[in-house]
This record gives structure tokens, sequence and C-alpha cells, in this order.
């Protein structure tokens, strides 16, 4: 499943740049994530935590950085994690660019998002619009951060 | 069952007589099956049995990196944990054995295996199957037919030719990722469209669907000594063993498959995945080892109806007689082709995509494609319901096109005894004529046509649409035992709900002249009954019926020789055979009413009419259920019935969002039977179990169109669809309808 | 799948059970939304708190103003069969009655369905409508909230783990209020709704509509109030409907799903809140 958010932040870019790119505290923006913390090679270990009415998921994994251009203000990035509870694992990469706008910056996320085995039967539809919210809120989060510093 | 002989008599009818074939049957499991006493495979439990997970892939295309299963083995209770590595190089299937057992290199589609475990009990297997780490390399996913035949396309089964097929060569292929291609060509084609008045081409679409049977699928396998021991859920137990032979390694007299009664099958369970790894986990951990297929994982990963696109372009006279036509069928095969039997490996009745048509030339192309989809194989009528939709809508809009009343239409363009079809053979089957003159009198065709409606409520429509299925063919064989006056039928089919034993029972009673009570019928596994071609294929009626009354027949002939009756013959011994190889084929039609909500697109079929050539009624009560179940099939795939799939995965993988009809769904049906043409089946039966599903989405769609002017070009006809052609701006719409030449 | 079953008698054992076995512990009533997610793997508790044991959580019956009460464990089927319920209003015997297939509804229960908070559900528009509240207890006391309060996202509720629905009030209708429930299901009738629409309806003495409650059904994370289309035709007549309802495209907040795509949906919402209008003013 595909997204696409934007956010406009009141910072300038290179700014968003370092906000974005300390990915411990960027990862503080996603709603439910517990820890992240660095394990070298561009690489972060993390936990979030989502619920869904009586369903509880925690979802351990890793995130990289598998592409970044300061100059272009583009990144990518992959998350993967797995619940070992209920059998079941997230997949996504992430393209962020970001684009100076007279002062302000323009965030734009392009995710792409798989859920896989026993998690995705909750819904796939339901499962797509909390996707879409967390990364809203995440989108957000990070303009909100990067504005009042 | 372990231990016991593999004998089960399924019959237990008080006597009755044997003046049988008018006489509604009585359905000789009935009394089992309401009861709860019947056997399924999922019933059959052994002390010591284990309990099998699978860890599947969740990708649709990926390099199996590296799997850890020391987590998984770690488990307490885990007894057994192979990986493909273990099984490689085995692959399984029904014609052409191209799925692995379990995979070792690359995953082909969401759900494709590459461990098996057995553990003490489910929840721990499955517990262990989240344990098991498996690393993959995800590679780009081929999703669609016409990408899959791109130049550019990754190939999906660069191994092919090393993949074993059943019965001489492999049918050759022009691209790499086809599972299938096939061409035919007869007449003057060309010449055709020079004289045609008008020649029209459309493009249909028909998605995947599911079969949804009830019965979930089990497998329960053991070992005893070298004997290899199988309970499935297949409905063809002969074909099974074989396949388990090549695929496994192992002597078919070193494998006894038995299958007991099926809980729906619609063509899907000639397919077994399960069994080939339960034999490498029973081998692993000498214990028998049982799995039952949990839904989602069905419909996600085993095999679906093809979802398919039909191009059908026809040439005219002005009277709008078929002079010829072109078609290509494109079917998305998925992952592997292992789920097709036929030898050409497409679905059966792919080439047929103006059935029961006069069609004097005619060039047709089918292919079926790998991709990294679910797998498809067979569904109720195999080709049918994707070129019977495509056939019956382009008539009507032909129809339509040219001033010319749908029946009218089809009256002067259907195909009568002795007529080319689309095979380019003469028709040889049901006097189309017959059938249509049948509907226009039972569905009271003229009237329903001039009934205005009023204004405001839901739009009224009529369609109708018709449809052929050739009468089953193939071998079998039965044993009939005379003890003591009584006789017993001992035969390999599983019946999968269609009635077969009821139906040898009369047919036996019936050439013998005697009560039915004093015929019984039993079932036996692979050891211990002649070989027999499974349920399939509308074979079950012609075919194992043929058998059957040849065995009664054969010891009649021997009574006669000995000069004794039947009661004091003393104990007697026949082999019944049947080979039914006539090119028969029976024709079917429909006129549908509708109502279409006209704000909302919601479309209710208000009332049916069918007309079917069904030969000689053996049971009456079943070939009813046969047909009336075969409509009310057909109204789930022509109203709700679409497995939806996003990148691969299905995302409406349960009965809570994977609608199918309920009976308060089902409006009032007619059947009118045709039953004064014989067929070859016994007593001038025919088959009817595969008759009368496919026709019906043409026939909603026709009739929504009749309603409110607009033509839905895919299957499902959901109310959505409609709504959108209705609000479609009338300037798209005119060119969108018109996609005529 | 094994957990511990417990079939407490009251309310308050229930309770205990709750507190003693915290998150580990989940309540059940009928089973028909807790046993599938517990066969799918999703939901894993080690206790199970029954609740149809509990008699207190029985019973349907008018208050002494002229409301409902419907306890906890009453299921669809005793609502849809209820004399109580259906001298109340018949739209509350319509929403009951769509539900899903008789077998369903003879073991679901109405404090279940409220909890289980599926958005596509059939009773809980027409008991926000009807300005229903629930009592809920825990063991920290009890409280009772709107039921328009109660779900706030995809089958999430506001209540605590702990807290149990003891019952659920109608207060008493207002003299010449009319109701109606009309469920959308273009596919089959055993399938949850495309659309829903729940609403009541009061005239004033001039004929023009005094108040109505429009709470629809599918068309977004929770039941959705239709407060603009509410608005539009407070003091107006049957006139003014299908303006009015056109509003109701942009309150919804459907998903593309299996049932069909946003824009059908918001479509379908302006459809069937136009034809519940109507059907209350014919
Ligand atoms: C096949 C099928 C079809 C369906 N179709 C429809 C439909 O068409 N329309 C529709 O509206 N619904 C439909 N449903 C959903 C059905 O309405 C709910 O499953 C049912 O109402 C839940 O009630 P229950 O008593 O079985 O709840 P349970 O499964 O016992 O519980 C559901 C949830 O509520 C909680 N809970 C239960 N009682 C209480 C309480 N007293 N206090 C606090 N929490 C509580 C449980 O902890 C659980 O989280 C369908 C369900 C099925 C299985």
């Amino acid at each position: 499943m595909k997204f696409t958010h934007t956010a406009t932040v009141a910072a300038p870019r290179a700014k968003v740049w370092a906000q974005v790119m300390d990915v411990p505290a960027a990862a503080r923006c996603v709603p439910g994530v517990a820890s992240v913390r660095a394990s070298g090679n561009g690489k972060y270990q993390g936990t979030l935590a989502v619920q869904v009415g009586p369903v509880r998921l925690v979802l351990d994994g890793d995130l990289a950085i598998t592409a970044r251009d300061e100059t272009a203000g583009t990144a990518s990035l992959r998350a993967e994690a797995k619940d070992s509870r209920v059998g079941g694992a997230i997949h996504a990469t992430m393209n962020l660019a970001l684009a100076e706008k007279g002062g302000e910056t323009e965030l734009r996320i392009d995710s792409d998002l798989a859920v896989m085995g026993r998690l995705g039967e909750f819904g796939q539809p339901v499962i797509k619009r909390k996707a879409d919210q967390l990364m809203r809120d995440f989108a957000e989060c990070l303009a909100r951060q990067a504005s009042a510093r | 069952m372990p231990g016991a002989p593999g004998f089960r008599p399924v019959t237990n009818v008080a006597d009755r007589t044997a003046s049988v074939l008018g006489d509604p049957e009585y359905r000789v499991e009935g009394r089992d099956k309401v009861t709860g006493a019947a056997r399924y495979a999922a019933d059959v439990a052994m002390p010591g049995m284990l309990h099998v997970a699978f860890v599947a892939s969740p990708y649709a295309h990926a390099r199996i990196v590296a799997i850890d299963v020391s987590d998984a083995r770690a488990l307490p209770g885990v007894r057994a944990v192979i990986t493909g590595e273990d099984t490689k190089p085995a692959r399984l299937g029904r014609r052409l054995q191209d799925w692995p057992v379990l995979c070792w290199d690359r995953v082909l589609f969401i759900g494709d295996r590459v461990a098996a475990i057995a553990a003490d009990s489910a929840a721990i297997a499955e517990d262990a199957a989240r344990r098991v780490r498996v690393e993959y390399e995800e590679l780009p996913a081929v999703l669609d037919a016409d990408a899959a035949r791109g130049p550019q396309a990754p190939v999906l089964h660069p191994d092919a030719s090393s993949y074993r097929y059943f019965g001489g060569d492999r049918p050759s292929i022009p691209h790499p990722n086809l599972q299938a291609y096939a061409v035919h060509r007869h007449g003057d084609v060309d010449a055709g469209f020079r004289a045609a008045h008008r020649v029209y081409s459309h493009t249909f679409t028909v998605p995947r669907t599911h079969q949804a049977y009830i019965e979930p699928r089990a497998a329960l396998v053991w070992l005893d000594g070298e004997v290899l021991h199988v309970v499935t859920t297949n409905k063809a137990p002969f074909a099974l063993r074989q396949q388990m032979a090549a695929s496994l390694g192992i002597a078919e007299a070193n494998i006894v498959v038995d299958a007991g009664h099926i809980g729906g099958d619609f063509g899907g369970k000639g397919l077994s995945l399960d069994e080939f790894a339960l034999a490498y986990l029973a081998r692993a951990s000498g214990r028998p080892v049982r799995s039952v297929t949990r839904y989602a994982d069905d419909m996600q990963a085993t095999n679906t109806r093809h979802a398919a696109t039909i191009a059908l372009t026809t040439a005219v006279d002005a009277d709008g007689r078929i002079l010829a036509h072109t078609s290509r069928v494109v079917f998305d095969g998925g992952a592997y082709a292992a789920g097709k039997p036929v030898a050409t490996l497409l679905p059966g009745d792919a080439m047929l995509t103006l059935a029961g048509y006069r069609v004097p030339a005619a060039s047709v192309e089918a292919m079926s494609v790998y991709t990294n989809q679910v797998p498809a194989g067979h569904s109720r009528a195999p080709g049918q319901p994707q070129n019977a939709f495509a056939a019956e809508s382009h008539i009507d809009l032909v129809a339509r096109s040219l001033g010319i009343d749908p029946l009218v239409m089809r009256e002067r363009n259907v195909v009568r005894p002795g007529d080319i079809d689309i095979t380019g053979a003469p028709w040889h089957g049901t006097d189309g004529a017959e059938v249509l003159a049948r509907l226009r009198t039972a569905a009271h065709y003229a009237e329903a046509r001039t009934t205005p409606h009023s204004l405001g409520a839901p739009a009224i429509g009529s369609g109708v649409a018709l449809g052929v299925r050739h009468v089953g063919r193939g071998r079998a064989s039965m044993v009939l035992r005379l003890s003591r006056g009584r006789v017993e039928l001992r035969t390999g089919v599983a019946d999968q709900g269609g009635g077969a034993y009821t139906l040898f029972q009369r047919i036996v009673a019936t050439e013998l002249g005697i009560p039915l009570g004093r015929v019984t019928v039993t079932r036996g596994a692979t050891d211990a009954v002649p070989n027999d071609p499974g349920v399939g294929g509308s074979r079950v009626t012609p075919v194992q019926g043929g058998a059957a009354l040849d065995a009664a027949r054969k010891l009649r002939v021997r009574l006669a020789e000995l000069g004794r009756a039947l009661a004091d013959a003393g104990d007697l011994e026949v082999i019944g055979e049947a080979s039914q190889e006539t090119h028969d084929a029976s024709m079917y039609a429909y006129a549908l009413r509708v109502l279409v909500d006209v704000e909302t697109g919601s479309t209710k079929v208000e009332h049916a009419t069918l007309v079917a050539d069904v030969g000689t009624v053996i049971n009456p009560v079943a070939l009813r259920g046969q047909l009336e179940g075969g409509f009310v099939f057909g109204l789930g795939q022509a109203l709700m019935e679409e497995l939806r799939l996003e990148d691969g995965r299905v995302t409406n993988p349960s009965f809570a969002d994977y609608k199918i009809p309920t009976i308060a769904d089902v409006p009032p049906l007619q059947v009118e039977l045709i039953t004064g043409d014989p067929g070859p089946g016994p007593f001038g039966a025919k088959s009817v179990g595969e008759l009368a599903n496919p026709a019906v989405g043409a026939a909603v769609a026709n009739a929504v169109q009749d309603a409110v002017g607009v033509r839905v070009w895919s299957l499902p006809i959901t109310a959505e669809k409609i709504w959108a052609e209705l609000t479609r701006p009338d300037e798209v719409r005119e060119v969108a309808g018109s996609a005529e030449d | 799948m094994s957990f511990d079953y417990h079939a407490p008698r009251s309310v308050g054992e229930a309770l205990a059970l709750l507190e003693r076995y915290g998150e580990d512990a989940h309540v059940m009533a009928g089973g028909t939304a807790t046993v599938l997610l517990m066969r799918q793997g999703l939901l894993r508790p080690g206790h199970v708190v029954g609740l149809r044991a509990i008699d207190e959580l029985r019973g349907i019956s008018r208050t002494g103003s002229g409301g409902l009460r419907i306890g906890a464990t009453v299921t669809h089927r005793e609502v849809e069969r209820s004399a109580e319920a259906r001298a109340y209003s018949s739209a509350l015997i319509e929403a009951f009655a769509s539900v899903a297939t008789v077998r369903i509804r003879n073991q679901a229960t109405v404090a279940g369905n409220l909890a289980h908070a599926d958005p596509a559900q059939d009773p809980p528009p027409m008991l926000a409508a009807f300005g229903a509240t629930v009592n809920v207890r825990s063991p920290r006391g009890g409280r009772a909230l709107p039921v328009s309060e109660l779900a706030v996202d995809h089958f999430t509720t506001s209540l605590a783990h702990d807290e149990v629905i003891t019952e659920i009030v109608l207060p008493p209708l207002e003299a010449g209020s009319r109701g109606t429930y009309l469920k959308f299901l273009p596919k089959t009738a055993d399938d949850y709704a495309t659309v829903s629409v729940a609403a009541t309806l009061r005239l004033a003495d001039d004929g023009t509509i005094a108040e109505t409650r429009i709470v629809l059904g599918a068309v977004g994370p929770t039941p959705i109030r239709a407060r603009r289309v509410e608005e539009a035709l407070r003091g107006r007549t049957a006139r003014a409907v299908a303006e009015a309802a056109a509003l109701v495209r942009e309150e919804v907040d459907p998903i593309d799903d299996a049932r069909g795509s946003v824009s059908y949906k918001r479509e379908m919402a302006r459809v069937w809140t136009g034809r519940a209008l109507a059907r209350l003013l014919r």
C-alpha cells in the first residue's frame, strides 16, 4: 500500500534535514514508538506498539537509511518489523524529500508499506487507514518539531 | 483409517423398489451427513498424531538467502522441522509438476511455502513456525499477465524444461513465462471478415474467484513400514497417488490414498499440496502427521479460478449471422500451473470462445501466463465462466447494435447437430434450436420484454444467455460382488457431494431389477479398488456410472450363463468397466429478469428460467440440486465474488469480505428439463454438474443493459460498476459502449 | 489456543477477575467477535471472563419514564422479538434484525456489539440516534456515557480494559418522534452494510422538521453523526431533503474496500440519507 504525505515546516531546509536525519529523535514522532537506538552502519533498532481495538501488537524491528543525499534533500529509509506473538511483519520503504520554499520547507514522504502474515488478516483496508494515519501523524509531528526548534 | 480395512459402507437404506428412475432418490449417505456420523478428512485422528504448520513467503517474489530453524526446533513439543533443503528438488502438480513441495531457492507468490513443522499440538506448530527466521532478498514481482509476457519480464521458471509432465511431451510455448499456449484455426477466416456486414470487437475481464467449498482442505499421512498412507480431501485419489509416487520417488504400490466424504470441491480439490510435505514430516518424525488448512490460507495460497482477459472479434452479415470469429484469451495462471490437469495446461475449455454457435471460420488463441500471483487451477467448468461471460455478452452487444432481439440473434446462430461450431468440428449434441424454443415459451419471453415499469421504481430488464458443456469423458472400473442374494459395488469414487453412491445404487438396482436395499455401495482406498479417474470434468454419471452399469450387465450375463437367479447364484464377482470417449455436449440457456436500483446500481435477479438438456434423469433430486446449485454458484460470480488482490496479496481472505450468495439472495428459479435426447451415459444420461453456472454472468450483464442501458464489461457486476456507468457523462459512455470497429 | 474460562455469577465477581488478571484477561459475552479474533491468533488472552451467567446483565424492560433498558447480555434476537423494544420503536427492531443471520443474532449480545466497535455494525448508529447511554462499571466504580462517545476508532472504544458495560438505556422518545433504519446491502443479504442510516425525526406543529438526528454506519472509523444535514433540515420541510442530504457526502469518511470505493460510499451515503428522511416524512 502506497501513501504520500506532505507537511510544511516553518524552518529552513538544512535545519529540517538535521532534524529528520536524527533518526532516534525523528522516530519518536511515530506514535507508539517505544525505543530506538543506533545499531551501527546507519541502522537502528526499535519497537513500535500498535493497538487496534483488542489487538495489541508489539513490532520489533530495524530501520536503515538506505540512501541520503543532503544536496538534493532526499533520503530513503527501510523499516522491517515483526510481531512474533501474533505472527506477522511490516515492511516499509520511505522516500523523503525536502524542498525549500521561501524560508519554509516542504516535507514529502512517499511510503510503501506491506503488512504480512496473520497481521494482514485483520483487514487490509482498516490497516491501510491506520497506516495512513500513522504516517500523517509522523509527518505532522516532524514538521512541528522542526518548526519549534 | 488406521488398522481398519479400506472399505466403508456408504449405503444404509431400507428396502425400496427398484422402479426407481422416475422417483426422487433417497441419498444413501444423507443420514450419516445429517447425523454427523460422516467422516471427513479433518475428523480422522490417530494416536500419537502430530500437527503441522507451514512457514510461508510474505513476498510475491523473492530469493531465499537463509533459513534459520534453530529456534523452532528448540521449542518443546516440536518433533520435526523441514525446509526446501530437505525436499528439493521435489515438485508437485497434477499434470505439470512445477510447484516446489517446499521452496529452496526462490518463492514465487505470497503463501509459497519454505518450511514445515510437525509438533505435538497445532498451537506449538504455529508457534514454532513464527520462530523460523527466513532472510529473503526481494525480487521484482510480475503481477499481471501482460507484464509477464514483456521482453523485460523476469523469467519465473528458468528450469521449466526439467519439470515432470505426465503423459508425453509438454506442448511448446512461445514465451518462457507462459504455462500454456494454444491456437486453433478452421475455415476461411479472412473471407468471413471480407464478406462481413459489420465486425465487432469487445474485450471482457473476469477476476480470480475461489471455489468456496465449506470443508477445509485436510490431510493425514503416516508410514506403515514402507507403505505411505494418505487420508485426504483430494477428489481424485488415484491421480494423487500417481503424483505423489512421481514426486516423492515412491512406488505407487507403496502409497495408499484414502479420500472419504468431501465437503465440497467445485474443482479446487483436485490439487493437493500439504500431502507432499506431510510425507517428509511423517518420515522425519516417525509419527502420523495431520494438517488442516486455515481458510484464509486456502484463499491466499491454493488454486483459484483463473482471472482472464478475453478479446473477441466477430464478423456478421446483415441478419446477424456469424461469418467468422477471432479471439484471444489470456489467463493469469499465477505462480504455478500445477493445478491444471489437462494436457494443454490450459483451463479445460479455454478455446471455446463462442460456444453454442455456428462458427464457419475461427481463429482462436489462448494462453495461460506465469505471474507472481496466487496460482490458478480448476474451478467448476474451467475456462467457461470466463469465456461464456465474454461470448454471451458479445453476442448481445452485436444483436443490440444491429437492432436484432437478443434471443432472435441466438436463434439465428445457435448450433444444431452437424453444424460446424467453435471447435471446427461438426456439433454433436443438443439441438440448440430446441433449447431456445423451450426458453422462449417457458420464460414468456415476448411478454417479459414488453412489460413496462412504473416511474420511480427500479428499472426492470431481461437478459438471456446460453452455455455449452461437454458430457464427461474417461475410463473407470469398479467391482460388483454378489453374495447371498445381495450385491455390493466397490468403487474408488470419493463423493464430493454430487450423489455418486446413490447414482450407482440406482443404476445397479435398475439394471438388475432388484430393490435398492439389496445393493450396497462401498468406497475403497486405492489399495482396495480398481483404478478410478476421480471426480471431475462432469465425469461421474457418464463414466463411473457407466462402469456401474457395465458391472450390473456383466453380472446379469453371468447369471444367465449359469442359469441361476440372483438369490441362489452363490458368490460371484465381476468387474465393470466403462470408457466414454464420445464428444457429446449439452446445452442450457437462461432468461433472467433483474431489477436495477438506478440511484445505487444495486441489482437483484428477480426471476430466472433455466432450460437444460440433461438426457435421462437418474437422480432427480441431485440433478435439480446440481442445476440449482450451479445457478447460485454462477449468481455469486455474476454479482459479488472476487478475490481482491493488492501487490499479490488477497485483501479479502475470509467469507466476511469474500461474499457468496446466501439462500436469501436466490430468486425463484424455474427449471425446464429436456430429457428426450439420450446422452452417452447410463440409460441415456448426460452430465449436469458443470452445466448451469458459466452463463449466469452474461445473462445478468445483458439484463442490466436491457434495464438501464449500460454495459458492464467485467465480473462481478457490482452495484458500483453499474452506478459508475450510469453516472458517467454521456459522451464518455457512448465511446466506451460502442467498442465496435 | 489455551486459556482459562471464568463464568462469574455477578458483575462484582467479574470485575474482581478483571482486576486480578489485568491485561491477560478478556471479557466475553456472546463470543461471536472474540472467538474469531482468538482463532485468528490476533487475540490471545490467558483468561476469558464470560458474562453470560450473570443474571443482573439480562432482561429488557421499559423504564419508569417511558425509556427502554436493555441488559448487556441481551442477544440481538431477544431485542428483535421483544414486545417492549417494539413498543419503544420499530426502528430499533429494524436495526437489530439487520444484523447478520439469525444464528449470529441468537448468540451476539447488545453490549458485545457496542464494545466490538466495528463501524459497519448496525445497532450502534440506531442506538446513537435514539440518544442511548451505556452504564459501565469497573473496579473503580460506575459511570454512564452516551453511546455516541463509546466508539473512538475502528474496533476501539473509550472503555478501559477493566470496564464492563452493564446496561444500555434509551431515553423516552419525545412525542411524535419517529425512527428508521436502512441498511444498504448491494451484494448479499448476509453482509455488513456498504452504508447504513439510522435516523429519528420529529415534526413541529406547523409541519416543519423540529428535530432530526442522523447517524451513519460503515462510512467512517466510528458511526458518523450527520450534523450538517440535521442543521440544514431544522425548520424545513420535505422539499429541503435532497439538498440537505447532499451535505452528508462531506461529513462521512469512508475507506476503500471490498464494499466500495470512497467516492461510491460518499454518494451512497447521500442517497440513503435521502431515503431514510423520505421514509420518515412519508
Ligand atoms: C458472521 C458474522 C456476521 C456479522 N454481521 C454483522 C452485521 O451484519 N451487522 C452487525 O452489526 N454486526 C455483525 N456482526 C458482528 C456482531 O454484531 C458482533 O460480533 C457481536 O455483536 C458481538 O457480540 P458478542 O456478544 O458476541 O461479543 P463478544 O465477541 O463476546 O465480545 C465482543 C467484544 O466486546 C467486549 N464485550 C462484550 N461484552 C462486553 C461488556 N458487557 N462490557 C464491555 N465489553 C464487552 C469483548 O471483550 C470483546 O472485545 C457479525 C459477526 C459475525 C461473526
